[in-house]
């Protein structure tokens, strides 16, 4: 089996069969992220994982042999899935601040109202279908640059200095996008609990 | 620590990616707090669910043709 440093050598010689094995290295990862991004919008998840390795074949000759290809190809990936979402210029940027978690004004801790954990009652299993449900709903509401940054490390699990590495942020605003992102997704989950 | 003060560390906190004294300080706050039990509780499920989600399966007909794709390219 060949090593990937040796398959990306033939690639950049324009070698598709090369190229080939390296996609099956990585089109499960990225088929993924992109399904998971483009939440119920298929066509436009698929269009991403075709678009992702064709944009890398023909770009293979600026990648550089010491970084990590799949970075590079989760990048490819994540702009292009950016670039469908992003928000058009002069659209109301949708307020993230999750304003469930504000029991302690005035009060002692312990002293506000019980928040719900999800797991109380019989009917706990019907709950975690509507509940992964609703987080496929949650996640399309979700802003693009949130959304990208909350795929690649709570589902795709890559580090938070893996995720600024492909999101070209600092490892400081990977976690401040993840931690809103999860504040918002939990506010969601709630709701559905709560009906 | 209050309860307000705490909720920006909770993400690092599940992720164990958080200073110890900072940890302490939560640990020894939610030994008196039941809303922020629930509260932590549920973030903790909320990334469970994440990481649980069903992988999409890539079919052979969008695999094949992408392979066509990169002959033709």
């Amino acid at each position: 089996m060949e090593s990937e440093a040796e398959l990306i050598i033939k690639s950049k010689q324009g070698n598709s069969e090369a190229f080939s094995s390296l996609v099956s290295r990585y089109e499960d990862k990225i088929f993924n992220l992109a399904h998971k991004v483009c939440v119920g919008m298929p066509a436009e998840a698929e269009d991403v994982y075709q678009e992702t390795f064709l944009t890398a074949f023909k770009k293979l000759s600026h990648f550089r042999e010491d970084s990590n290809l799949g970075t590079w190809l989760y990048r490819i990936a994540s702009n292009l899935c950016w670039m469908r979402f992003r928000k058009k210029r002069g659209e109301p940027v949708v307020p993230l601040l999750d304003q469930s978690h504000h029991h302690d004004d005035d009060s002692d801790p312990g002293s506000g109202p019980i928040f719900r954990d999800w797991s109380d009652g019989p009917e706990e299993l019907s709950r975690k279908k509507a509940l992964r449900e609703a987080i496929e709903t949650a996640l399309g509401d979700l802003p693009i640059d949130y959304r990208l940054v909350v795929v690649l490390r709570d589902i795709q699990g890559l580090s938070s200095e893996e995720t600024a590495k492909v999101m070209k942020l600092s490892v400081a605003a990977v976690k401040s996008c993840l931690h809103r992102g999860r504040l918002f997704l939990r506010d969601r989950l709630d709701k559905v609990v709560s009906s | 620590m209050r309860c307000r003060e705490l909720l920006k560390y909770l993400s690092d906190y599940i992720d164990r990616d958080l200073d110890a004294s900072i940890c302490r300080h939560i640990d020894s706050h939610m030994k008196g707090c039941k809303p922020c039990i629930a509260f932590i509780n549920t973030l903790r499920k909320t990334k469970g669910l994440l990481k649980r989600q069903p992988k999409a399966v890539l079919s052979e007909r969008l695999r094949f043709r992408l392979r066509k794709l990169l002959k033709k390219s």
